[in-house]
């Protein structure tokens, strides 16, 4: 990356530059060592490997960039263990001005002082677009890119969970899927009295495991429910836990999984639902993109929103990954006016058509696998954040608390009258 | 004149010292400073590099101690050591009976071996083709009319028996290799006298093959507890990384290793993953002591 500066500036550029640093070095000199002159070097550390769409498309997004404004671009794509290299350069000030964020590592980032506000990025103008930065997100996504303290991050690609099916298979359900928890229940019961396994679950999975009762306490108590039993022992005593926990029991002991679920070895069970062994799979909005070099021919998968039940919440689960900023980057503006060039219609399009994911822009089309999920996310007067962001927010009651008590519930080892007892036990002394 | 012999011997006895000082700095850089550093963090609240470490006393080893999950790894641990390494010296002693007089001993040696150097990720692979519910041996089992046998060998119930027996597999062969050769080195006239003498093989291993390679023992048992004490790839070769290993699987690297990360999403809790950390050594450290203790013995000379 650093040729790739020296080709761009001429040599009397160089010459200039040196002495000037030499002369200035106080005030020339910033916390990455970046230069400061009117064509900044901004840093920029991904997520993606090379050869990623999300690579190729940015890739292409920062070679536009860089033509029309000058100003130089130095990207490290460092794959998903980005976290550990950000926190651990800024830990000794060379945090990247720009690097990969995600809606459940906000936490951990704003704990390191790693995060500036990127509120002013909203009312900033779109390059070769009449609208700003926040007239094209919808305010829902916004809610979920942000912490107590403010917009956290830009989000280029939205994810959600539901549940999965092969609108082939199941055209009934695309026009109208099941409308409530029971309605879901007895259209399982109906697929499982004709001879066939409605539910496919990777059991091995406590996470996924966890999603049933995560969708059924958002549905019975609303957002924040989940997060309120990590919080303290008496998030427990409210009875949407004990209802959402019922629900779950119901469901496991109307033995609607394939045989030995619990037992299932990632990806197996999602991969069985690809060949359509069972009819459904309760999975996050990347299940299409993993599952497609699996699935039988005319398979069409999609997705619908997690019933409601009675007198419920119908909130919509809207996580986002994106890009945030470094409070301390001696190019913030540079680096803001960047976040802005990247949204463009053009490239948003391309998370779409290429990535095959759902961009955070309402007017980009999502993949016609996700398009409810989008239209869910767009139209929502209630969201919350993957897995109610109970699990960033209190990850080790969720690892050592919730989780295995969740797989006793959900393999049918404990009642949900003991889940709850149990539960409001065991965060009482967690804490 | 004593005065002076003294002197001369204590400058002869210090003239060790410089020549120690580079080893002691190297050793105290690389070992002894981030141990006592690690013993630091255990008494702190710290979420890594860049965040200040709260210093919280012995809250983190009185969270550790009420928390069943972690003591339930920690007994997990113990299974680990105790079972598992009965398991490998039980399967190691019965293969230096049969293979010393084998033909073709060494190929069965290296073929014994072959698992130690398999990757952890290439053996995560096999277990799901294996031990789904409709994996191989599920299938193999209903094939040969034994379905009453097939069960779901993955799940939260017998998932442990299944990692001890793999940890078993792997480490077996690496066992026997230490032990035969010290084996090799014992005369062949000893075998051939006690043949004479109407030993059988059994006979033959209690007096002569278990005397003298019980040095080899107490190394390789102490390397067993060293290994075993740290068992962690296996469990998430095993669990997968989609989610956290289940309570029931999981050994205190692990739990270690999920407090260092957060888990999927989480915040590290470096703090407590120190505190899990200098249990498990404060654990190795006194299991190796009794167990040196219990195998001692005085060197045979041949």
């Amino acid at each position: 990356m650093p040729g790739k500066l020296r080709r761009r500036v001429p040599l009397a550029g160089v010459v200039f530059a040196l002495v000037a640093a030499m002369g200035l070095s106080a005030c020339g000199t910033k916390e990455n060592g970046a230069k400061t002159s009117s064509h900044p070097t901004i840093t920029y550390w991904s997520s993606w490997r090379v050869g990623e769409p999300q690579q190729v498309i940015f890739s292409q997004a920062i070679s536009a960039y860089e033509k029309a404004t000058g100003n130089t671009v130095t990207v490290r794509w460092l794959g998903r263990d980005y976290p550990n290299a950000v926190k651990n350069a800024g830990a000794v000030g060379k945090a990247p001005d720009v690097y990969d964020d995600a809606s459940d590592h906000i936490g951990d980032f704003r704990s390191h002082d790693l995060i500036a506000d990127l509120g002013p990025v909203l009312k900033l103008a779109i390059p070769n677009e009449k609208d700003t930065v926040g007239d094209v997100i919808p305010a829902s996504v916004l809610k979920t890119s942000s912490d107590s303290a403010g917009l956290a991050m830009i989000p280029y690609t939205l994810t959600s969970s539901g549940i999965w099916f092969d609108a082939a298979t199941h055209p009934e359900w695309a026009a109208s899927p099941p409308a409530t928890f029971d309605d879901l229940l007895a259209a399982a019961q109906k697929i499982k009295a004709a001879g066939h396994p409605p539910f496919a679950q990777d059991g091995t999975v406590n996470g996924y495991n966890a999603y049933w009762l995560y969708w059924l306490l958002m549905r019975h108590g609303g957002p924040g429910t989940l997060a309120a039993l990590g919080k303290s022992a008496d998030g427990w005593d409210n009875p949407a836990v004990l209802a959402a926990a019922q629900d779950v029991e119901r469901l496991v002991k109307a033995d609607l999984f394939e045989p030995d679920y619990m037992a299932t070895k990632y990806p197996a069970a999602q991969n069985q639902w690809a060949v359509r062994k069972e009819d459904m799979n309760i999975n996050g909005t990347w299940l299409n993109s993993e599952t497609s070099p699996d699935q039988v021919s005319g398979f069409q998968a999609q997705m619908f929103q997690f019933p409601s039940v009675p007198g419920g919440t119908d909130s919509v689960e809207v996580g986002s990954l994106g890009w945030s900023l470094n409070p301390k980057s001696p190019n913030l503006s540079a680096a803001e006016s960047f976040l802005a060039f990247m949204m463009q219609k053009p490239y948003m399009t391309l998370i779409s058509t290429q990535a095959l994911n759902i961009s955070p822009r309402s007017d980009v089309p999502a993949p016609a696998t996700l398009l409810a999920a989008q239209k869910a996310i767009i139209n929502a007067k209630s969201v919350q954040g993957t897995d109610d962001n109970a699990s960033s927010l209190y990850s080790g009651w969720w690892n050592d608390v919730f989780l295995p008590l969740d797989d006793q519930l959900f393999s049918g080892k404990i009642t949900a009258q003991q889940f709850v007892s149990m539960g409001k036990t065991q965060t009482a002394s967690y804490h | 004149m004593a005065r002076t012999l003294g002197g001369v011997r204590g400058e002869r006895d210090r003239i060790y010292v410089p020549y120690l000082l580079p080893a002691l700095l190297i050793y105290s850089i690389l070992f002894i400073a981030p141990a006592a550093v690690t013993i630091w963090y255990s008494f702190t609240r710290w979420q890594g590099l860049g965040t200040e470490a709260h210093y919280t006393g012995l809250a983190n080893y009185r969270a550790m101690l009420s928390n069943p999950v972690f003591l339930t790894s920690f007994r997990n641990t113990l299974i680990l050591v105790v079972v598992g390494g009965a398991f490998v010296f039980a399967l190691t002693f019965l293969t230096m009976v049969v293979v010393r007089e084998m033909r073709g001993r060494a190929f069965v040696r290296s073929m014994l071996f072959v698992p130690s150097i398999l990757s952890p990720i290439a053996i995560g692979t096999a277990v799901g083709f294996l031990l789904n519910p409709d994996g191989a041996l599920n299938r193999l089992l209903s094939d040969v009319g034994l379905h009453s046998l097939t069960r779901g060998w993955l799940g939260p119930d017998l998932i442990f028996k299944c990692i001890i027996a793999a940890v078993v597999w792997i480490a077996t062969g690496f066992y026997v290799a230490i032990m035969m050769s010290r084996v090799d080195a014992i005369p062949e006239d000893l075998y051939e006298t006690a043949r004479l003498a109407g030993a059988n093989r059994l006979e033959q291993f209690r007096y002569i093959t278990f005397p003298l390679s019980r040095d080899a023992l107490s190394t390789g048992a102490v390397l067993w507890v060293i290994g075993a004490v740290k068992t962690f790839e296996i469990v998430i070769a095993f669990t997968g990384t989609a989610g956290t290993p289940p309570v029931q699987a999981r050994s205190a690297a692990v739990q270690q290793y999920l407090a260092v990360t957060g888990g999927i999403s989480g915040t590290p809790q470096l703090g407590s993953a120190a505190a899990i950390g200098v249990v498990m050594f404060l654990l190795t450290a006194v299991l190796v002591v009794a167990l040196r203790r219990l195998l001692r013995s005085e060197a045979v000379e041949l």
